[in-house]
């Protein structure tokens, strides 16, 4: 049976590496995940999840047993990562846009697809290109509570003690981010009806 | 029965909650049903749901299968470089726990300098008494740590 966070904690409080390693080996791909959804770079994010665990590690005795050690090894990741790209400057810069394809604008997503369109990997990649464009440009608070929310599948609450808000902040946070994804994305979303969405507030 | 066609339709934060299966919104089942019978929430929520399948295109990149073991080599020197640097002085064999007592008598008398050292006009700080009787305020100085 695989040891519980918690026991590997007190084993590794204690002095046992090998337990550290247990949690190290548990998280590491988490923590690399969402460090790359916040710096969007490669090689930051592997820097970012060396630091996270570093500073876990230092600060280990300061871990509550009774407290999740994913949300707390989270926050920590959260951090790490902010101060990195504060650091860099990466956060505040947004992607270039990519040239409109000729004869305006066109459907980059439609839903449900019967068939696979055939220049799907094109539409792939201007879809990939805007959501990353739009996640670049929200503020780290809000891009960090659609990354939790969305990517990682944690809960409003657990997102809220992630980055020490309110469960009420950490939705509006997340609420924040996706209108502005749909605000960006719904122009180029065509239901396969046709249909024209139906206008805000009916 | 209720008319699930009166109940109110539900906002696009309720429909993210739905989404999400998280709570703070309706009654998920009171939402299903409203969305089965009424066309224009319902295309709302296939766009929402659009959205955010749109979403995970952005992926990260895979690792390889020893990630995590890349990960540990990595960390190990640096681990241990802490653990050395802190165990020096609170850990250890009973000769090293000398360096406790030792640590706190250095801070201890860094404080103490701290407090006495001059400041920029070359006067010790005054006392509390002293500078409610001076009509300037001593000019800042840094605070001495330990």
């Amino acid at each position: 049976m695989d040891e519980s966070d918690a026991a590997a904690v007190a084993r590794a409080c204690a002095g046992d590496t090998d337990a550290f390693r247990v949690l190290v080996d548990r998280y590491s791909r988490k923590v690399f995940r969402l460090a790359y959804r916040m710096t969007r770079n490669e090689r930051d994010a592997e820097d970012v999840v060396q630091e996270t665990f570093l500073r876990a590690y230092r600060r280990l005795k300061q871990f509550e047993s009774r407290a999740s050690f994913g949300t707390w090894i989270f926050r920590i990741a959260v951090n790490a990562s902010l101060d990195l790209t504060r650091k860099l400057g990466r956060y505040e810069r947004v992607e270039q846009q990519m040239p409109e394809p000729e004869g305006g604008a066109r459907p980059l997503f439609q839903l449900p697809a019967p068939e696979p369109a055939p220049d799907r990997l094109l539409l792939s990649s201007e879809l990939k290109h805007k959501v990353e464009s739009v996640l670049a440009s929200l503020s780290p608070q809000v891009r960090t509570a659609f990354v939790l929310r969305h990517y990682e599948g944690m809960s409003i609450e657990e997102i809220g003690s992630v980055l020490g808000l309110k469960g009420s902040a950490a939705k509006n946070s997340i609420n924040r981010a996706v209108q502005k994804l749909r605000k960006e994305l719904e122009p180029l979303v065509v239901a396969q009806s046709g249909k024209a969405p139906p206008a805000r507030g009916h | 029965m209720k008319d699930v066609r009166k109940v109110k339709h539900p906002s696009e934060e309720e429909l993210l909650l739905y989404h999400y299966a998280e709570a703070g919104g309706p009654p998920r089942a009171a939402v299903t049903e409203h969305m089965a019978v009424c066309e224009p929430c319902r295309t709302r929520y296939r766009i929402l749901q659009a959205v955010l399948a749109a979403a995970d295109v952005v992926e990260a990149p895979a690792r390889s299968e020893d990630f995590e073991d890349e990960v540990w080599r990595r960390l190990v020197p640096r681990l241990e470089a802490g653990e050395s640097l802190w165990q020096r002085f609170f850990a250890g064999s009973g000769a090293r726990r000398l360096w406790a007592p030792v640590g706190a008598v250095v801070a201890v008398a860094v404080l103490v300098v701290g407090h006495f050292w001059p400041d920029a006009s070359g006067r010790a700080d005054p006392s509390p008494s002293v500078r409610l009787r001076s009509s300037r305020s001593p000019p800042s100085r840094g605070s001495a740590s330990c």
